[in-house]
């Protein structure tokens, strides 16, 4: 496993094109550049058609890049040899819970991608408990999938991937058809994801849920447009107008309240902190 | 109808797979009446009833107990004109796109129209004020395949096939689930729009997102495990925002900051709906 900070991911030079050589040939990532840390929490924002779910798909070699080099741990994507180590590695949750399950009792479901790899019944029992266990669904182990919520689904999901001991994961906006229930429940999946030092690529159009990463990156037809972390990233008002983005409404409040003499050491985010800087102003004023 | 509510129900229940040992409660006496022209958003967590409360205003599903009414006619029993009733409502359901299948944007707004057995002309005639009525050109989009549109324009194509049917009621579940933020930007455009050129159409809209329904629905009605727990005017149920933060609901974050501000004893009113307004509160607050 990488050791926290290696650079677990990179994409040098990498563009990717669909239909190539047809009329309809669309280049959805245009030489991209970029290197994610093992450990890091990384959040991948963009508009429709930014090129986002494509760079998801080049990760684990579901796609492979028309040009430049995708490495996970210093393996090509695109080559063969390295093809199930990659995908172990890199673990994937898509939108839909109901189109990621495949058993019909929740812990076979989240045996069956250890099972798959041949290991012996005690280390899959092993993982199993511990994967339910991360995204707390100890208690529905021998439930039918069928009848959770989705955000439960999802967390089984997450579970199934946790337990072939991914070293990544990516969520491809894993969060857009769960009502606010369901999607705070991945979300603090997600935060102990974190102890468990999982890299997470969230991808989102939710510039709140992007606000929790440590770092921001913005896709805009196929390119980089913003990368750092999210104080800076949506600091960057204007800039995030121009690409068709949202401020997070903690922040569009935060810049609304500058323009009118409200001073802030730092941009809030969440609002614990607006909330605490305003009255921290407030003692100011007395 | 004169006068009378448009939609109502008088201590609706409805359970599913009833009298099996899988049967689940979806509503538990819910009493409703909505007047023509008024625009009203549901809000309730998953499994709170929603979906089956409109489904039953819609014809499609007959309820276990209770009365129901569509222009003072009741429906929920046996030899009811249900054609009849879904002409009148028209219900998008979520990711309507998924229900696309003919192979022009035309063929496919027309296929409602096309079953009331209308005349040709009246069929185009009704497609073009749908397309028109959705943002999308009629010239521009008549003869485009449904499947080479974005998915926003393949949503506005579902919603002009119910409008093809002039529908007196317009029932919206989710529509905005898996928009990006343009695409959701866009499509209440859309209905604001649609508000002002159908003054009498009357909006039913199903959301869990309260900031987005406050800017198009003048009331709102929670429900929480098959009950009514709220309903009031927009601005009354965001003062009740943490009694809905507690069954569920997202509470809008602007409004947790307001909650937040309250709590801590700055003195704001937390009723504001949007980032200015809010705003504008708190400079209000602290030049006090």
């Amino acid at each position: 496993m990488a050791a926290p900070g290696d650079v677990l991911i990179e994409l040098r030079d990498v563009s990717y094109v669909y239909r190539k050589g047809t009329p309809e040939e669309v280049r959805a990532l245009d030489h991209v550049q970029l290197a994610i840390r093992a450990g890091e929490f990384v959040a991948l924002v963009g508009a429709n058609g930014s090129g986002k779910s494509t760079l998801a798909r080049l990760l684990n070699a579901l796609l492979l890049p028309t040009e430049g080099e995708v490495r996970v741990a210093g393996m090509d994507t695109r080559d063969p040899r390295h093809l199930w180590e990659i995908r172990r590695r890199v673990g994937m949750v898509f939108q839909n819970p109901d189109n990621q399950i495949v058993a019909t009792v929740v812990e076979e479901d989240v045996a069956f991608g250890p099972e798959n790899l041949g290991l012996p019944p005690e280390e899959i029992a092993r993982r199993v408990e511990w994967a339910l266990k991360v995204v707390g669904m100890e208690e529905y182990r021998y439930r039918e999938p069928h009848f959770l919520s989705g955000g439960q689904k999802q967390r089984v999901a997450i579970a199934g991937v946790l337990a072939m001991r991914p070293e990544v994961l990516v969520l491809d906006e894993a969060t857009t058809m769960l009502d606010p229930q369901g999607r705070r429940e991945v979300l603090e999946t997600v935060q102990r994801l974190r102890e468990e030092r999982i890299t997470i690529l969230l991808i989102t159009h939710d510039m709140d849920e992007a606000a929790l990463a440590e770092r921001v990156v913005v896709l805009s037809r196929g390119r980089v447009a913003l990368d750092g972390p999210p104080v800076e990233v949506f600091g960057r008002a204007e800039r995030l107008r121009d690409l068709s983005l949202d401020l997070p409404e903690i922040v569009s409040l935060a810049h609304c309240l500058r323009r009118h003499g409200v001073r802030f050491p730092s941009l809030p985010l969440t609002p614990e902190a607006l909330s605490r800087e305003i009255l921290r102003v407030r003692e100011g004023v007395r | 109808m004169n006068g009378g509510p448009l939609l109502a129900c008088q201590d609706l229940t409805h359970v599913y797979l009833a009298g099996t040992p899988l049967a689940s409660v979806a509503l538990r006496g819910v009493s409703l009446s909505i007047h023509r022209g008024e625009s009203v958003a549901i809000l309730g967590p998953t499994g709170s009833g929603k979906s089956t409360l409109v489904q039953i205003f819609a014809g499609l599903l007959r309820p276990t107990g209770g009365r129901v009414w569509v222009g003072g006619v009741e429906i929920g029993g046996r030899g009811v004109d249900r054609k009849r009733i879904r002409q009148r409502i028209g219900l998008v359901f979520q990711y309507p796109e998924h229900q696309l299948f003919e192979e022009t944007v035309f063929e496919d707004v027309a296929f409602g129209p096309r079953n009331l057995g209308l005349p040709a002309e009246e069929v185009a005639e009704r497609v073009e004020e749908a397309l028109t009525l959705v943002g999308l050109p009629p010239e521009k989009f008549r003869h485009r395949s449904p499947f080479s549109l974005s998915g926003g324009e393949m949503r506005r194509v579902a919603i002009a096939g119910v409008l093809a049917m002039r529908p007196e009621v317009l029932i919206l579940d989710e529509p905005t689930a898996g928009l990006d933020p343009q695409g959701r930007r866009a499509l209440w455009d859309l209905v604001r729009r649609l508000r002002a050129d159908r003054p009498d159409l009357t909006l039913v809209l199903i959301s869990h997102r309260m900031d987005e329904v406050a800017q198009v629905c003048k009331r709102v009605v929670v429900l929480h495990q098959g009950q009514v727990v709220l309903d009031a005017p927009v601005r009354e149920a965001f003062r009740e925002a943490a009694r809905l933060r507690e069954i569920g609901l997202d509470v809008p974050r602007v409004t947790d900051v307001l909650l937040r501000l309250r709590a801590a004893g700055l003195p704001v009113r937390t009723d504001r709906l949007t980032v200015e307004e809010a705003c504008a509160e708190i400079v209000r607050a602290l030049r006090s």
